[in-house]
């Protein structure tokens, strides 16, 4: 595998690549060569959100390697999903009112509002953040709610359903509390499109997209950090969540700087709280513009993007991971380079190897592959398509292809995978981020920094199971008010009977039929014969729908 | 172990996430240190406008102050009824959120691969019958119950009972069970659901739609409308059903103030009190056997940052609530906050270990002998808390 690796990160082409990995004698069988519909089924259960009768004849026809190069291809066409986001709407509401500024605003009631922020220029969230303006606070927090749903809508409808995938996966790592206030929800429409832009690209560029996302200035404070002392709230999750990880912090174990392994040879091995306060200092002077008055006549641009201010800088000499930064650098040279340290450490190749194979793969990845992915990661620091790379090298491993699907599905997962294997079409929010939030799945609204987290000893408890057998059962139904389904047409409208719903159903969600003691209990619960379907239409709606939540609750298909 | 009403003794954890300004909560006010280090809108004023509430029994020779949306709390400290340990906490360096909560909730300070929480070690030395040992309220359970299989998370304890309401509830259950409950991830949750539920279900009584009747607090408790008051109102429901409760967990976010803490320490400590003092008041005759703590993974830096806020510091304020407490006292010892007895130079020092102070109430609330099996490789001292 180890000699296969360096061909495969050297290799442009999806046809090399393929070649290259499937060539060799020592490799298993992978899906691209014996395709069998299970494989496949697994494959795309982790690949995607939910795999569909449509991506399985899909990669099926051509292999999974290609299908890999389609998806991670930044050009790949998704037209459909334009559509689906311009029809989508969240209905608002509120009195006429006014607030302590005397501001005041009238009454609204448009209860299928579109998506506008989702396209709209940057500039125009700045006035959202400012409270001499007339808002009443719904339309503050909505380009973050308008977010959220075109997450959920993405995850259904995309076609490009792997940079779905890694792009849930950033807006996890890089966690923002979309309405932790009106700053961070107003440029939260910004903050998602620096993550889709990158998110299949290079980890250095992602990390400084995030550094200067204005939401995440905000979220984690550095948008008010100023010397001195430093606000060291983003500097310290910097190094835990985005880069070094927790087992990068050896607090516990150093007291000074110069006691950490490498420090004095010139690259600290791990980072202590010495590290944290530098890095702050490093950071001090980067905010939004928003057209703040800064006193002596100084007036930030009214952008609603980053921005520098030099008088909020502490300029001096700093000890980073004990590499020295002269004093009076040039503009936000401080912190770039620790950006440029940070995202080339060795601790951070662990970190981010870790997470993506625990994403990818299992809770408790290989540690073969981890170990391979992260010295792929150092390898490609460089590289413009690093993280796609890496996602490449996951998925064509013999681990992925051995892996059994042991990793629960995520609330968030389960629903978006219920709909793309019904086929249903997300139109609206409804209740589906209420139930959502019962069983503790907060799309952008996850409070600590730390994202959800990633691991079913977190998952499996019985809120979480409680609430997913309460979406289950709601998520088809019309009062749920966020998806519609067509339960009888095309094909569907040919079954007959309880036997063949069954069937039917089960065949599309889970690859296999039921067995006959299954579809006995359930012609039993209907208080209805097998071979017999009900009469009036609400009561077959009722009995597929029941159908559908009963498949939906089997560990074939909560797991991936 | 059990009180005078033949009930179990019941502990009930609040953890207030992202590190509480201890230094605010039960503030030093006329520690020339303190006044110092802060500027005035970030320290507890003495008097004016929102003056702090002043402290009998405090530890050491200057005046300790409650902040003044504490008073609910305070009211019960000076009732007896709660007590107060300063400079308490965990005692490794670390100030990162997420490993001092590992750390905390293991109760192995610096050992990270412990797999199993110290409440979860507690349900292990005792194996406490009953429909409900443990409950967790909120999405998940905490690191501190991890490994104790029979805990329920929920967020209401209707939510206990699958598919409730459900036409055909029967079919549900039973796939659930069949399919679910021999699969590795979701048996043992599914398990507890199933005869949690059943058990409830014979014990509580449900209303027309088939969902549990609603739960109708005393009448002067007054719960006011916020999260930890909805949290800590389940855990009164649970209690009052007699359903052999012993431990639950309650989570209360939104402690990490970076900037603005001014602002924000007022509300988080309004919600704190007046939540606690709802579900105290509707505990009614079983406040005796009940303890409360009060805790949070580290208290914040002793200087201000210059954005309005505070970082992440060390040594804490923990509350216990209860009766036959030594209440009405601060217990433990004042480091003080000169520069050479500060932690790292920053930080209040820690000189009553957190896991004392769980230990005593462990002990002498819940007859646990041997502290070593909750808390390995640590020397208990009791700080005193518990009267005699």
């Amino acid at each position: 595998m180890q000699a296969t690796r360096r061909d495969f990160l050297k290799g442009s082409s999806t046809a090399l690549l393929g070649a290259a990995l499937f060539s060799g004698v020592s490799l298993p069988p992978a899906f691209a060569v014996t395709p069998a519909n299970i494989s496949m089924r697994k494959a795309l259960n982790r690949l995607t959100f939910g795999a569909t009768q449509f991506d399985l004849a899909e990669v099926e026809a051509l292999g999974l390697s290609v299908w890999l190069g389609r998806q991670l291809d930044a050009s790949f066409k998704n037209d459909s999903l334009a559509g689906v986001l311009a029809n989508a709407y969240i209905p608002i509401e509120y009195e006429a009112g006014k607030d302590e500024n005397g501001n005041s605003w009238a009454a609204i009631k448009e209860p299928k509002r579109p998506l506008n922020h989702l396209n709209a220029e940057l500039a125009s969230f700045v006035p959202l953040t400012n409270f001499t303006k007339s808002f009443e606070y719904t339309e503050r927090e909505r380009p973050a709610k308008e977010v959220q749903l075109a997450a959920l809508i993405r995850a259904v409808h995309s076609n490009n359903q792997l940079a779905e995938v890694i792009t849930q996966f950033w807006h996890e790592h890089f966690s923002v509390n979309s309405v932790k206030d009106a700053t961070c929800a107003a440029y939260f429409v910004q903050h998602d499109r620096l993550i889709r832009d990158n998110a299949l690209g290079n980890f250095r560029v992602l990390l400084g997209s995030m550094a200067k996302s204005p939401s995440m200035l905000a979220y984690l404070n550095n948008n008010e950090s100023r010397a001195s002392p430093a606000n060291e709230n983003y500097a310290r999750e910097l190094f835990e969540l985005h880069t070094m990880g927790e087992a990068g912090y050896t607090n516990g174990n150093y007291a000074n700087w110069s006691d950490v392994p490498g420090a004095k040879e010139g690259l600290a091995q791990s980072y202590i709280d010495q590290d944290v306060y530098e890095a702050a200092r490093a950071f001090t002077g980067w905010t939004i513009g928003e057209g703040s008055e800064m006193g002596d006549g100084d007036v930030l641009p009214l952008t609603g993007e980053f921005t520098y201010f030099q008088r909020w800088h502490d300029p001096y000499q700093k000890r980073i991971l004990g590499v020295e930064f002269k004093p009076n650098g040039a503009p936000m040279a401080d912190g770039e380079r620790v950006l440029d340290i940070l995202a080339k450490h060795p601790a951070t190749a662990k970190t981010i190897a870790l997470k993506l194979t625990r994403r990818l793969l299992a809770d408790e990845p290989d540690e073969a592959l981890v170990a391979e992915v992260a010295a792929a990661f150092l390898e490609l620091s460089e590289d413009p398509q690093q993280i796609a790379k890496l996602v490449k090298l996951i998925a064509l491993s013999m681990q992925f292809s051995d892996q059994e699907p042991t990793k629960m599905k995520r609330p968030m997962e389960f629903l978006a995978s219920l709909y793309r294997a019904t086929g249903a079409s997300v139109y609206s929010t409804g209740n589906a981020f209420y139930h959502l939030q019962r069983a503790g799945w907060r799309q952008h609204e996850w409070r600590p920094p730390t994202g959800h987290p990633d691991v079913a000893t977190y998952w499996a408890n019985t809120n979480t199971i409680s609430a997913m057998t309460a979406i289950a059962i709601n998520a088809l139904e019309d009062w749920f008010g966020a998806a519609s389904i067509q339960l009888w047409s095309g094909e569907r409208g040919n079954i007959k009977t309880i036997g063949q719903l069954a069937d039917y159903w089960s065949t599309q969600m889970l690859g296999s039929k039921p067995d006959e003691a299954f579809i006995a209990a359930l012609a039993d619960g209907f208080g209805a014969a097998e071979d017999s379907l009900a009469e009036d239409q609400g009561g077959r709606d009722w009995q597929a729908r029941t159908m559908i939540a009963l498949v939906a609750l089997s560990p074939e298909f909560m797991t991936r | 172990m059990s009180t005078s009403t033949g009930k179990k003794p019941v502990l009930v954890i609040v953890f207030l996430r992202g590190g509480c300004d201890g230094l605010t909560l039960v503030s030093p006010t006329s520690d020339a240190n303190y006044i110092a280090a802060r500027p005035g809108a970030l320290r507890v004023q003495r008097k004016g406008d929102g003056a702090g509430l002043s402290l009998n029994n405090p530890l050491a020779d200057i005046d300790f102050c409650m902040q003044a949306q504490l008073k609910p709390l305070y009211d019960l400290y000076n009732d007896g009824q709660l007590a107060i340990v300063h400079a308490a906490g965990l005692t490794h360096a670390t100030r990162s959120h997420f490993e001092a909560e590992d750390y905390m909730e293991r109760g192995t300070p610096g050992v990270k691969s412990t797999r199993t929480g110290w409440l979860a070690r507690f349900m292990e030395a005792t194996k406490p019958d009953g429909i409900l040992p443990a409950l967790a309220v909120g999405d998940a359970a905490p690191d501190s119950l991890l490994g104790a299989h029979e805990t329920i998370v929920a967020q209401e304890l209707n939510d206990i009972r699958l598919a409730s309401g459900h036409g055909i509830r029967p079919v549900f259950l039973k796939r659930l069970g069949d399919g679910l409950g021999s699969n590795v991830l979701f048996s043992q949750p599914i398990a507890r659901l199933m005869s949690t539920g059943a058990a409830l279900e014979a014990k509580a009584a449900l209303d027309e739609e088939g969902n549990l009747k609603r739960y109708l607090p005393l009448e002067n408790a007054n719960y006011p409308e916020n999260g930890l008051a909805a949290r800590l109102r389940t855990v009164a429901q649970a209690i009052k059903l007699d359903l052999g409760l012993s431990v639950s967990t309650v989570d209360f976010g939104g402690w990490d103030t970076h900037v603005n803490q001014n602002g924000q320490i007022e509300e988080l400590c309004n919600e704190l009190s007046t939540a606690i003092a709802a579900f105290w008041r509707d505990l009614g005759s079983d406040q005796e056997n009940v303890t409360l703590v009060v805790m949070s993974e580290f208290g914040r830096r002793l200087k201000s940052n210059e954005s309005g806020g505070t970082d992440h510091g060390h040594g804490n304020a923990m509350f216990v609530l209860g009766q036959g407490l030594k209440g009405g006292q601060m217990h433990g010892r004042w480091p003080g906050l000169e520069n050479d007895v500060l932690d790292a130079g920053a930080d209040l020092a820690i000189t009553t270990d957190y896991r004392d102070v769980l230990g005593e109430i462990l002990n002498r609330r819940k007859g646990i002998e041997d502290l070593a099996a909750i808390f390995p490789d640590h020397k208990m001292t009791a700080p005193g808390i518990i009267a005699a």
